[in-house]
C-alpha cells in the first residue's frame, strides 16, 4: 500500500476533472482544452491513463496504486512525476484536489 | 445585385417561392442574389435564404453592438461577432455586416463595389459559421471521392491541395470541395459533405494542369486565381457526402537535389489535433459560435477514427503520378488494416 501522505499531497485527497475544462480521447493520449484561456494541453499516453483515474474521482493513493500496478516504474519516482503532474494541473485549473476531504 | 429593401421587410422570416435555389455544403440555399460561382440549382426545400441589403435589419432590443473580436491572422480581416439572442451579427468593418437566424442570412453591404467580395465571404467564412452552429465544423481542405469514400487534403503553405484534388480529378475521381470540407458526424461515423462545382487555379496551375483555360474567369479583380468550373468542361463532381477514409496534410518540397520519393506518415494524435484546429475554417470565429470545447470534442472524435498522414512529396508536375500511386497504395494498406481479423476472435472461433 502506498504511503498516505505524499510530498504535498494528502494522499487521502479525491482528484476529480476541474469544472471549467473539456477533455477528449485522443486514442492513447488526452487533449484537455481549459475553457476560461483558450488553452490546450496535451497528456501521453501515461498522463492519459492517470486522467482516466481522475475521471473516476480516484484519490491520490489510489492513482498511485494503480499506476504502480500497471506500470513497471520506481515507486519512489512513480509517487514524485505523479504528484508533480497533479500539482502541475491543478495550478492549471485542469483538476480539482479535496484537500478537505476526511482520510477514511 | 443589391435590394434595397426595407428594415421591416428585410427582418421578416421566410423567403419568396420563386427565389432560385442551389445546393452547397449538403445546405439548400434560395437567393435572389446573382451568384457568380458555379452552384448546382437545387429543387429542394430551402435549408436558409440569403440577401443582401443595403439596410441593416431592425433587431428589436438592439441598441447597439457589443462586438468581441473573433478573428486572427492576417489584417485588414478582423470579424467581431456579437450574440444576440436571436440573431448573430458578424462585423467585417467598414465592409459589411451578416446576421445568422437559424434559417437566414441577411448582408448588410456598406459598400456597393464589395458585392464580389461578398459572395466570396457567403461561399466560405458565412456559410462555414453558418454550418458551425448546426454542429457541423468545416476544415480547410480539398477532397475527392475515391472508391465511394472522401480523401481529403488540408490547406497548408505550399502544400497544394487544389493540384492534389485536380490530380485525381484528371484520373477521374469526383472533385468532393475544393476550399471548405464541411465534416458531418452521423451514426458514429463521419462525412465529408460536397462543396459547389467549382475550383479556384492560379494561372500557372490552371495552365499546367487543364487543357484549356482561355476561357476562364478571375475569382475577383484582387484574387488573381481562376474560376473553374466542373463538370462541364472539366472533371466531375461528387452526388452527395461520402464517409471520411483519411486526412492528408500536404507537403511539398524542392524537388532539385533532394529525395524524390512521397513519403507518408502517421500523424500522432497530438500533431493532428493541432493541424485540425489550426486548419479549422475561419477558427476563431467558428468557436465563437458554439460552446466552448464543442470543437475539441468533435475533432477528438473524429481522430478516433479517421487518420490523419503527413504526405511529403517532391514538388513538380512530373511526380503527381507517383504521389497519387503512394496515396492510393496507402489507402488500400488502411483499408486492409481494417478488414485485418481479430486473431482474439479468431481463436475464440
Amino acid at each position: 500500500m502506498p504511503s498516505t501522505m505524499h510530498s504535498k499531497l494528502p494522499g487521502y485527497a479525491p482528484v476529480r476533472p476541474g469544472q471549467g475544462q473539456v477533455s477528449t480521447d485522443l486514442g492513447e493520449e488526452v487533449a484537455i482544452l481549459h475553457i476560461e484561456s483558450g488553452k490546450y494541453f496535451a497528456l501521453n499516453a501515461v498522463g492519459a491513463r492517470v486522467w482516466e483515474l481522475v475521471a473516476d474521482g480516484s484519490t491520490v493513493d489510489e492513482i498511485l496504486a494503480a499506476m504502480l500496478g500497471e506500470f513497471d516504474i520506481d515507486a519512489e519516482r512513480c509517487e514524485r512525476d505523479l504528484t508533480q503532474l497533479l500539482l502541475e494541473l491543478e495550478e492549471r485549473r485542469l483538476v480539482e484536489i479535496d484537500r478537505t476531504a476526511v482520510d477514511a | 445585385m443589391l435590394s434595397a429593401s426595407s428594415a421591416e421587410a428585410a427582418s421578416l422570416p421566410g423567403h419568396a417561392p420563386a427565389m432560385p435555389a442551389y445546393s452547397v455544403y449538403g445546405l439548400t440555399l434560395a437567393t435572389d442574389f446573382p451568384i457568380r460561382s458555379n452552384l448546382q440549382r437545387s429543387h429542394a426545400t430551402p435549408d436558409l435564404t440569403f440577401e443582401c441589403s443595403t439596410m441593416a435589419p431592425m433587431l428589436p432590443g438592439h441598441e447597439a453592438a457589443r462586438f468581441v473580436e473573433a478573428s486572427r491572422g492576417r489584417a485588414p480581416q478582423y470579424f467581431y461577432l456579437d450574440q444576440l439572442p436571436s440573431v448573430d451579427v458578424v462585423s467585417l468593418p467598414g465592409a459589411f455586416d451578416w446576421y445568422f437566424w437559424p434559417d437566414r442570412i441577411v448582408c448588410h453591404l456598406h459598400i456597393p463595389s464589395l458585392e464580389e467580395r461578398m459572395e466570396i465571404f457567403l461561399l466560405g467564412t458565412a456559410l462555414s459559421f453558418f454550418l458551425e452552429r448546426l454542429g457541423i465544423p468545416a476544415l480547410h481542405a480539398s477532397a475527392v471521392e475515391i472508391d465511394d469514400e472522401a480523401v481529403a487534403f488540408l490547406g497548408t503553405n505550399r502544400g497544394g491541395k487544389s493540384t492534389l484534388a485536380v490530380s485525381f480529378m484528371q484520373a477521374g475521381h469526383p472533385l468532393i470541395t475544393d476550399d471548405i470540407l464541411p465534416i458531418q458526424a452521423s451514426g458514429g461515423s463521419f462525412h465529408g459533405r460536397t462543396g459547389y462545382p467549382q475550383l479556384r487555379l492560379w494561372p500557372e496551375q490552371a495552365e499546367r494542369l487543364l487543357d484549356n483555360c482561355g476561357v476562364l474567369e478571375f475569382v475577383h479583380a484582387d484574387i488573381r486565381k481562376y474560376r473553374v468550373p466542373v463538370g462541364d468542361c472539366f472533371g466531375c463532381f461528387a452526388g452527395g457526402p461520402r464517409p471520411l477514409r483519411c486526412i492528408y496534410l500536404p507537403e511539398r518540397r524542392d524537388a532539385d537535389g533532394s529525395a524524390r520519393t512521397v513519403d507518408i506518415a502517421p500523424l500522432g494524435p497530438r500533431d493532428a489535433l493541432k493541424e485540425l484546429h489550426a486548419k479549422s475554417f475561419a477558427p476563431m470565429l467558428g468557436e465563437s459560435a458554439v460552446p466552448a470545447g464543442n470543437r475539441l470534442l468533435f475533432w477528438g472524435a473524429l481522430l478516433r477514427q479517421v487518420p490523419v498522414r503527413r504526405l511529403s512529396y517532391p514538388s513538380g508536375v512530373e511526380h503527381l503520378p507517383a504521389v497519387q500511386a503512394a496515396i492510393r497504395a496507402d489507402l488500400d494498406r488502411l483499408r486492409a488494416s481494417e478488414r485485418r481479423p481479430n486473431p482474439l476472435l479468431a481463436v475464440q472461433a
